[in-house]
């Protein structure tokens, strides 16, 4: 017999990548200009176009958990992770359950997010959130926070398991400062996160989240984006809050509700799991957001105004056998916007649609904005890491293509053998995967395949390699790892003659 | 004329003992290992039911039923459940966790047919009402397999009971188990039906009902169906059935759940030793444990705590992996990935083949769990592996059926469409496969071959 379950909000949470484009900055990149800069890694994709695209040197080809090689520190997380970390300011964060407390007075089934010190991954912090009683219907047990955050300077913006954005203070409480509006906070001890602000989607725009919010937010000026994860209600059938907005903007300062769209209504095809990328695109500073309705819409990014929209379905397609939803965040590359179709993991593999669109084009351009379409790929719910006019895109059942960015002709293609729920991480011409076998996949960048090596974490991997200041973070379901070249042991005077000089430092 | 009958009974004679050379008595055969005993029999490679090449008989079986055929001598026995909604249906590939309408009638039934021609013997309906409890939408309200000595067909028809029939078709005893639901653990409406089928254990027939609340394994007397032995068990919901390893000091019974794996005393049900499984991070155990090689070997739960367990029988206590630690001397090894989620691995020829619900077929050396090859095939599988003559018969829920050369390396020699999704494990006697589909039982083989095993 045969049951399947999956957990299904898992894997929203992988699909993110980076961009280049810092909020407010001009666009025009190089191929390489996704890379974040400085070397932290401060929201899903490094930068707001997504792209999982880093320049980092030094990161390491081999590893070994069970040896402890090349491993600098390893943390418990949760039970199940699925959000994806993010590094920034000397601290590391990750999304996951309260499966494995850190506090004991913390009991029973939590959305958490862990704040680690980078260097030695001591646990610094944590925001503890309630479930929501409605269950799974809203907030799947044991999925933990699925959201990426979104770190500038000392704030830090993400998305709860409650349908809530929340602006947290980076330092916490060790500060020994009750920062922002909330000053009500439950938990407010030297290990609690300290809330600036909190702005609650269901109860301000009515959203009604299936199974889990899980966006990941991404700013622009005083900006910040998040997607509501509007969704049907159990039944399948019926989308109760079909006047929700999909999209809403805030001011990040404030967390007033800046704008809103909602253009899916009860066209909804189950929930809205992707999350919204910024970049200046034909001249004009758009965010880009994948919907309910298997449309992919571009909004002026102040303002709201409504662009131009496309449909990543073919027109002859059904929901759910055909017609796909989306999970994938869009990347945007050279001007064009890259994004693949999919569904809920828990509705297992299928046909899918991998689409170039021209984002300068306005009203419905599903035939004018479409630069090509490659129909060989699978349902997905990966975003790309596109690098020198390739794009690397997984699909779910385990494929990984890579395609020519100008005219989607496929190079080639590398079977995994599991299931990809997060994100390929191109770091410095390697691309890094992770698969739900829990292994680790490296490739040579190139039109030619090349595997580099295939490592195995001990347990799934349903997060996205990140690198950040020469480490790389790998969260499994249960441990996040960093990972660093780790230089030979200092010579012990048994085997050392005579005195060394120092070692050069590096810059 | 009369010379005649006396060969043809004699034929007859011949043919029954050489046939019970090749039963399949339960889910995956004789000792539940998948494989074909006794002498080896021809077996077909490829087939083509439009054209009724190499298909000897095929049967329509009406309702729905991922239970495998069982095989005696000249009979093989099916079960099903019949809903007196004509649109019931189950959705082969759902991964999700949505569960059946199932709130008409339904009739439990067992079928005995004729292993030679496929004609139906006779069939005996066990119960009829509506469903005490639901099911999974890939799931049936028969999926058990039954289970014979030879004598007695045992079927469990999942929360309506375990009923016992002689070869003849007579009724000998009925037990009701109660309501068995296993589901989604924590959430006591999800109820995806009972799976985990009996084994016959002497003159035991002995049944794991792993649900959300009161599980149990026990035992009842294959003549009278007098209870022999039952245990509370601290269980999560678990689909998996049990095992029998006969050692030559003691015999072990083996059950796969969530929280442990564990062996049992057969005869009293007195736990001889348990293995911490990872519980509620291992939910949803369905593959039976499996014995080769003088070893136990587990698979199955959720993605992410998905190994491979290879135990050396006659443990005793709390053989759990303590904190850190990768081994321990139970463990003859251990891998920590490549086990499937709903089917059984096989050992065959000491190479152990797991195919992955996702297609993806890994084979291992048995003894070692060292990697031979892993290959990708076109489908997903809820069915297990099953060999004979050289062969791997893959069956999938697509409907096809792939046929292997065993060894080494990868070698595909046919595929074999049916044209209906294959769930449950084929069945194999006397150089026949004997397929499950959705509507109908097969018997597959090459009439020459199928002779000679007469």
């Amino acid at each position: 017999m045969n049951l399947r379950t999956t957990l299904r909000p898992l894997f929203f949470s992988l699909l993110i990548i980076v961009v280049m484009t810092l909020a407010g900055s001009s666009v025009r990149q190089a191929a390489s200009a996704s890379d974040p800069g400085g070397g932290d890694w401060p929201m899903w994709g490094g930068t707001p176009d997504r792209n999982m695209v880093s320049n980092m040197k030094g990161i390491p080809v081999s590893w070994d958990v069970q040896k402890k090689t090349n491993i600098k520190w390893v943390q418990a997380l949760g039970s199940q992770t699925y959000g994806n970390p993010v590094v920034a300011g000397g601290q590391v964060y990750v999304g996951t359950n309260n499966e494995a407390p850190r506090d004991p007075k913390v009991k029973g089934d939590k959305g958490i997010l862990m704040a680690f010190r980078e260097t030695d991954g001591e646990f610094l912090w944590q925001a503890v959130t309630d479930k929501l009683a409605a269950g799974r219907v809203n907030d799947w047990p044991y999925q933990g926070i699925c959201s990426s955050p979104l770190v500038e300077g000392k704030i830090l913006y993400y998305v709860t398991n409650r349908g809530e954005v929340v602006a947290l203070d980076t330092e916490g409480f060790r500060d020994k400062e009750n920062d922002g509006v909330v000053k009500d906070e439950k938990l407010n001890g030297e290990r609690d996160a300290d809330v600036i602000w909190k702005f609650d989607m269901m109860e301000e725009v009515g959203a009604f989240p299936h199974n889990m919010s899980n966006s990941s937010p991404v700013s622009f000026g005083d900006l910040i984006y998040v997607s509501t994860s509007n969704g049907q209600d159990e039944s399948h059938v019926n989308v109760p809050s079909p006047k929700a907005p999909a999209i809403i903007a805030l001011n990040k300062k404030t967390g007033k509700l800046v704008w809103e769209d909602n253009s899916v209504f009860e066209k909804i095809l189950h929930g809205q799991w992707s999350s919204p990328t910024v970049g200046k695109l034909g001249g004009v500073d758009q965010v880009i957001f994948a919907q309910g309705d298997g449309w992919v819409r571009g909004y002026e990014a102040l303002t709201g105004k409504k662009l131009w929209e496309f449909d990543l379905n073919p027109k002859d397609s059904v929901w759910p056998k055909t017609r796909n939803e989306v999970i994938s965040t869009p990347v945007i590359y050279e001007d064009k916007v890259y994004l693949a179709n999919g569904q809920d993991p828990e509705h297992g593999e299928g046909v899918g649609h991998l689409y170039c669109i021209d984002p300068t084009k306005r009203g419905d351009i599903t035939k004018t904005g479409m630069v090509w379409h490659y129909d060989k790929i699978r349902r997905s719910v990966s975003t790309p890491a596109i690098k020198d006019g390739i794009v690397y895109y997984p699909d779910f059942s385990g494929f990984l293509h890579a395609l020519d960015a100008k005219t989607g002709q496929a190079y080639w293609t590398h079977d995994v053998f599991a299931a990809v729920w997060g994100s390929p991480m191109m770091i410095d011409g390697k691309l890094y995967l992770g698969d739900e076998d829990g292994d680790i996949v490296i490739l040579q960048e190139g039109k030619t395949k090349k595997v580099i090596a295939e490592i195995n974490m001990a347990s799934s991997v349903y997060s996205t390699p990140i690198p950040a200041n020469g480490t790389l973070f790998i969260a499994n379901r249960n441990q996040l790892y960093a990972i660093a070249e780790q230089k030979p042991a200092a010579p012990t005077p048994a085997n050392t003659p005579a005195k060394k000089p120092e070692e050069p430092k590096k810059p | 004329m009369k010379r005649l009958f006396h060969i043809s009974l004699l034929c007859l004679l011949v043919a029954t003992t050489a046939v019970r050379a090749q039963n399949w008595p339960q889910f995956r055969g004789v000792n539940a290992s998948g494989v074909a005993t006794g002498a080896p029999q021809k077996m077909p490679v490829s087939w083509n039911a439009a054209k009724s090449e190499n298909v000897l008989w095929r049967t329509a079986i009406p309702g729905l039923s991922h239970a495998s055929p069982v095989v005696w001598g000249n009979k093989v026995f099916v079960i099903t459940a019949v809903s007196s909604d004509a649109t019931a249906r189950f959705n082969a590939k759902d991964k999700g966790i949505g569960l059946a309408r199932d709130d008409a009638r339904h009739a439990w039934r067992i079928y005995s047919l004729d292993k030679a021609t496929g004609r139906v013997n006779w069939e005996r309906t066990a119960y009829e009402g509506v469903p005490r409890s639901r099911r999974h939408v890939k799931a049936t309200q028969a999926n058990s397999t039954p289970a014979t000595d030879g004598k007695t067909i045992v079927a469990l028809m999942g929360s309506e009971g375990l009923y016992a029939y002689d070869f003849a078709g007579k009724l000998l005893w009925q037990q009701d188990l109660g309501v068995l639901n296993p589901g989604l653990a924590g959430d006591p409406t999800s109820e995806w039906g009972h799976a985990s089928s009996p084994v016959i254990y002497r003159d035991l027939v002995i049944v794991q009902c792993d649900k959300h609340a009161g599980s149990f394994i026990a035992a009842y007397n294959l003549k009278t169906g007098r209870q022999a032995w039952r245990v509370e068990r601290d269980e999560l919901p678990s689909w998996s059935p049990p095992a029998i390893y006969e050692g030559k000091g003691r015999a072990e019974l083996i059950t796969n759940a969530s929280n442990y794996v564990r062996g049992y005393d057969p005869l009293t049900g007195k736990e001889l030793w348990r293995f911490a499984n990872g519980g509620n991070e291992s939910q949803v155990q369905m593959p039976a444990p499996l014995v080769a090689n003088d070893l136990i070997i587990v698979t199955g739960g959720y993605p992410g705590n998905r190994p491979v367990k290879a135990f050396r029988p006659g443990a005793s206590g709390d053989i759990s992996l303590q904190a850190g630690e990768e081994s321990t001397p139970a463990l003859a090894y251990r891998l920590p990935r490549g086990s499937s989620y709903t089917g059984t691995p096989l050992v065959y020829q000491d190479l152990m083949y797991i195919s992955g619900d996702n297609g993806v077929l890994r084979v291992f050396e048995a003894k070692t769990g060292k990697p031979v090859y892993e290959q990708r095939l076109p489908a997903t599988f809820s069915a297990s592996p099953v060999a004979a003559d050289g062969k791997i018969y893959l069956a999938s829920e697509d409907g096809d059926v792939f046929v292997l050369r065993a060894g080494t390396t990868y070698e595909l020699l046919a595929t074999n469409p049916v044209g209906e999704p294959l769930m449950a494990t084929p069945a194999i006697s006397g150089g026949l496969l004997i397929l499950r589909s959705q509507s109908y039982v097969y018997a597959i083989g090459e009439r020459a071959a199928v002779k000679r095993a007469e």
